[in-house]
């Protein structure tokens, strides 16, 4: 028997022996499911809750409707996690007497357990202005601060708390103790000296010793919560250089472990934050960053992800601002390259250059990601017709880093602009022999054919088919690459219309409006793609497509 | 079972809540009677006696003070923020208000007492132990003034801010001679302060742009049988056992229960506002006119645990949390259920529609009608509405109701009745200028909300017995003056008096005994 139990059991046999020998009120059973509630929460062991559940029946069975009975049934629903039903029940307690701080504290509970963060927020301040100082509020604010990622907050209520519980409590004192020890391990250990060594050793490693040194090590210490920590990034940087999707799920698995042992974590959070990026869940994102931005305003990575995710939604002005408070917190190649991205599809291109200039010049300590801003300056130079400066922008990218994948797509696209047929395909191979994106099969399929190499062509475009294929296979909702590559081969447009249209939920930005607006018309439906074009163009992004499409449509309309 | 002892098992039930104050706010809830420094006794509100062209309003806080109570007295709360709100377009939404804080200073802090003094100073005499030389000054002068000399036995001294905000941009009001505002402290004795009126008045503060304030401890001006009120309605046999005469309820000068805040002192702030600052049009306008009436309230609130850390240092966070409210004197202690009464205080009027259960169906009036068998308006309680909404006969007809909202309704355009002809009783009586248009430091709260809740409101309940509902304290037994404070200044705590049932005293300066059954 548990050491906790043996120290409940005589006070639960006290009271039992007295329900025995003595007119059952309901009082005294409220008080024994009080007690039995309380062990379990001590104790961890839910099989009381059903016992206190039995013993409130009989309570009830004598008084009905009793509001002090129907708390402690409130109590028993969140010890078993049926929280819609507490919240529920509740609410109901707390209209009936709104000055009840226990009913204020059973609505926190319930809507911490339902993930209703900024209620359960709510709940927890009206304790404290109610009864200043109280017990009860600090132990809920306590809660609250954990879940929104403030463990040093969390603990320093926690003590509060510690200091008005009677010592005679011992068992709420072990309690406390306990639930402050384990948010001491959450908050960031101070680094032994191997973990310092460890991290000086690995500055300067590549992605992939990165993820072998921490995998090796992680597997003698699976709770290690300092190597999970640094094993995530590792996995989310192989998927930016890779694309390979397997990283995405190894990094979730992570993120969801250290998120079971402590749900308000705020470095995973932001992880989840990047790892939902990737999956597209760009309104989970939105909503988490938000939230999170306002108990940690200081963090620019924090904005950095609210204003990904709002580029995608389509709520420019938002993300603007967003990405200015991260350049605003901390001016580098993260911050300067969203805010060029952005300026870049609000219609400003000679700022986009400029800020993108400035990223690759501030650099990063990964190779890859200055590579990365390079390539994509390279793209910015192109879309706005300066192709030697977007051919020494892909350069340098490669330079940076070897074998980056869409630096030598860019190579292609500049060389197939300048009518090098063969340099093009060359330089897209490359890129596809990287990373077989569709959009690649996608311009090699043109690129062969225009070179009168029909085997290869019909080559890439069967591989375009197995895309597809195995995008049905694995159930694929939306992917507006291959819907693009479609349209513009005219080929199985039904299915680019489904690809397309089931990713305007998700996203609502003018690059999804362009591909919708073009699925359509080759789909034949011109109202509605040149209305889609419309609202890809109206910010006027120098997305030479964008234009050609709204062209292609009006004249379609016209005729 | 007679009708008093019904009544008294019933209110047992119907009235099982922590003591209130009966028709004002004596620790009406909860929360006040744990935090009673945050504890709104009274608001009033009503256009100035000796100038028409202003509203005086008083905040009352702290209740039932006792004058002896040494040696620290009463001093304001330096991190509650108090404050009067003024809606001038209907919305039950502030737009000016005051904010007073203040500041607690303690100039001699070997000495054991707040306040000493004694003629023009006592040295150490020949006989003086060492190391005290003889003709050391060892007790100040007596307290003559707030400040410089005739202020050294002040030794804790308060001074207060008064801040005006007025939409959204808020300004310093400041002492117009450019001393800093002190609150005038209590009333310790003759020998301490030998003349406490002409020290009090010193406490009177113009601002500028015509307003005018004070700050401190005076006589509390409320006035009611408080044990009979909350001994289950346990009225006096003298004072017509709750039902009072014709003549008793004539003589607005005559008590014939005892008046158990008799004695006792309160802290409060008051501040006269030209109506031109808080009307809508910026204008002083007729009675007839919509935008003559205004709606106001007071506040006490205190800095406020956030449950997350904010970035910003507490004291400057600019969080407070709302620990009181007022507007009319009855809504919190008689109309609002024990369970809602923390909740009240903390909420704002433009929500109160969430209360309209118990404002338009009072339980009071189910125990009148219940105990006295008089009738009462069926619900719901459409001629309680003037006292919740703007409407007439306090605003003029054409006025925008606005939401259900417990503010204190004071049309500026009515004149102050003239100190012969006011009435205790109000527009019940017929004075224009008296409670609920506004509220006057004489009108008797108690016996008007008693009876409007018995429906007087509506004439076909304006008879008798409803429309002679009362606990028998008619008068308050100091006088009131004639102009800011407008309250009797402190009660003496060498000499203070409480008038208790048998003992002489229910009639203004002295006379019969009080009645104890």
């Amino acid at each position: 028997m548990p050491y906790q139990l043996m120290r409940a059991v005589p006070y639960l046999l006290l009271t039992t022996t007295l329900l025995a020998g003595e007119p059952k009120t309901w009082q005294a059973y409220n008080e024994q499911a009080d007690a039995l509630c309380q062990k379990a929460r001590h104790t961890g062991d839910a099989v009381l809750y059903e016992q206190a559940e039995a013993v409130l029946k009989k309570s009830l069975a004598l008084s009905a409707g009793n509001y002090e009975t129907r708390k402690l049934q409130v109590t028993v629903l969140l010890g078993r996690r049926q929280f819609q039903e507490a919240l529920r029940l509740a609410a109901e307690l707390n209209k009936k007497m709104p000055d009840d701080i226990a009913g204020w504290g059973l609505l926190a509970d319930a809507n911490l357990g339902l993930g209703n963060d900024a209620e359960a927020e709510h709940d927890a301040q009206w304790i404290l202005d109610l009864r200043p100082g109280s017990r009860l509020g600090f132990l809920k604010a306590a809660a609250v601060r954990e879940r929104f990622g403030d463990a040093e907050g969390a603990i320093e209520f926690l003590d509060e708390a510690v200091r008005r519980t009677s010592p005679n409590d011992r068992d709420e004192l072990a309690w406390l103790e306990k639930e402050k020890a384990r948010l001491r391990k959450a908050l960031k250990p101070p680094a032994s000296e191997s973990r310092r060594q460890l991290r000086r050793r690995l500055e300067h490693a590549t992605t992939d010793q990165r993820i072998k040194t921490y995998e090796t090590l992680l597997a003698a210490s699976p709770d290690d919560f300092e190597l999970q920590i640094g094993l995530v990034p590792a996995y989310l940087q192989k998927l930016r250089e890779t694309a390979d999707f397997a990283y995405i799920d190894r990094a979730s698995k992570l993120v969801d472990l250290i998120l079971e042992k402590d749900g308000g974590n705020f470095t995973a959070m932001r992880f989840q934050n990047e790892i939902d990026l990737e999956r597209h869940d760009f309104k989970a994102v939105a909503e988490r960053a938000e939230d999170m931005a306002r108990y940690a305003p200081s963090d620019p990575g924090n904005w950095g992800n609210l204003g990904d995710a709002l580029m995608e939604l389509g709520e420019y002005e938002r993300a603007g601002k967003a990405y200015m408070r991260m350049l605003a917190l901390r001016p580098n190649l993260a911050s300067y390259n969203r805010l060029a991205y952005f300026r870049f599809v609000t219609g400003d291109a000679a700022q986009a250059i400029a800020l993108m200039t400035d990223a690759v010049a501030a650099g990063d300590a990964v190779p890859a990601n200055t590579a990365w801003c390079a390539a994509e300056l390279g793209d910015m130079y192109f879309k706005t017709g300066k192709l030697r400066e977007a051919a020494a922008a892909y350069r340098e990218a490669l330079r940076l880093f070897p074998g980056l994948h869409r630096a030598y797509a860019g190579l292609g696209r500049v060389a197939a602009a300048e009518g090098q047929t063969a340099a093009a395909i060359h330089d897209y191979e490359k890129a596809q022999s990287t990373v077989p994106m569709v959009e690649y099969a996608g311009a090699l399929e043109d690129l062969y054919r225009a070179a009168g190499n029909t085997e290869k062509a019909q080559a890439q475009r069967e591989l375009i088919e197995t895309i597809e294929k195995l995008g049905q296979a694995t159930n694929e909702k939306t992917n507006r690459n291959l819907a693009l590559v479609l349209a513009n081969h005219s080929r199985d447009l039904p299915v680019a219309l489904r690809l397309i249209e089931t990713e305007l939920p998700i996203r609502g930005d003018v690059y999804t409006w362009d591909a919708l607006g073009w699925v359509l018309f080759k789909n034949g439906r011109l109202a509605e793609a040149q209305m889609a074009a419309a609202k890809a163009t109206r910010l006027g992004t120098p997305e030479p497509e964008f234009y050609h499409h709204a062209k292609e449509i009006a004249q379609a309309i016209h005729d | 079972m007679n009708k008093k002892s019904v009544l008294c098992v019933l209110l047992a039930a119907a009235l099982a809540a922590p003591p209130a104050g009966f028709g004002a706010s004596h620790r009406e809830a909860p929360i006040t009677a744990l935090d009673h420094k945050a504890d709104i006794t009274d608001f009033f509100a009503f256009v100035s006696y000796d100038d028409a062209t202003k509203v005086t309003f008083l905040l009352n806080v702290d209740p039932l003070l006792e004058p002896g109570n040494g040696p620290n007295y009463f001093p304001f709360d330096d991190t509650i923020q108090y404050a009067i709100r003024i809606d001038n377009n209907n919305d039950a939404v502030e737009d000016v208000y005051f904010l007073f804080q203040f500041q607690t200073e303690v100039r001699a802090p070997n000495v054991f007492t707040s306040f000493v003094g004694a003629g023009t100073g006592i040295n150490a005499p020949a006989n003086s132990p060492a190391p005290v030389p003889p003709g050391t000054p060892i007790v100040p002068p007596a307290v003559t003034a707030l400040d410089g000399s005739g202020s050294e036995g002040l030794n804790l001294r308060q001074r207060f801010t008064v801040t005006m905000v007025k939409n959204g941009v808020a300004t310093p009001l400041a002492n117009q001679t450019g001393a800093p505002l002190f609150a005038v402290p209590s009333n310790v004795g003759p020998r301490t302060m030998p003349n406490y009126p002409a020290l009090a008045a010193q406490g009177i503060y113009s601002l500028g742009n015509g307003i005018r304030v004070f700050a401190g401890t005076v006589d509390d001006p409320f006035y009611i049988d408080l044990g009979a009120a909350f001994d289950s309605l346990n009225f006096r046999a003298g004072a017509g056992g709750g039902v009072l005469t014709a003549a008793q309820d004539a003589d607005d000068h005559t008590n014939t229960a005892p008046d158990f805040v008799s004695g006792y002192n309160v802290n409060t702030i008051a501040i006269e506002v030209p109506v031109t600052m808080l009307t809508r049009t910026g204008t002083v306008v007729a009675a007839t006119d919509p935008a003559a009436t205004i709606g106001a309230w007071g506040t006490t609130a205190r800095p406020r645990t956030l449950v997350r850390r904010s970035p910003l240092p507490a004291a400057t966070s600019g969080s407070f949390a709302q620990v009181q409210r007022m507007g009319n004197p009855l809504i919190n202690e008689l109309i609002i259920g024990t369970g809602y009464k923390d909740y009240w205080s903390m909420t704002e009027p433009k929500d109160d529609a969430q209360f309209a259960n118990f404002d338009l169906d009072p339980l009071l009036a189910r125990v009148f009608n219940a105990v006295y068998g008089i009738n009462v308006p069926t619900p719901p309680r459409t001629d309680l509405l003037p006292l919740v909404t703007y409407a007439p006969p306090i605003a003029a007809p054409g006025t925008p109701a606005g939401p259900v909202a417990d503010l204190l309704r004071l049309n500026t355009g009515v004149a102050p009745t003239p100190t012969g002809s006011r009435r205790r009783l109000g527009l019940l009586a017929g004075d224009p200028a008296g409670f609920p248009n506004g509220r006057r430091v004489s009108d008797d709260v108690t016996d008007i909300s008693a009876r409007a809740v018995a429906g007087v409101l509506n004439p076909a309940f304006n008879v008798a017995p409803n429309n002679r509902i009362g606990d028998g304290t008619n008068t308050n037994d100091v006088p009131y003056q004639e102009t800011i404070p407008y309250v009797g200044f402190a009660q003496s705590g060498r000499d203070r008096r409480h008038t208790d049932p048998g003992e002489a005293g229910c009639t203004m300066n002295g006379g019969s005994p009080c009645p104890i059954n």
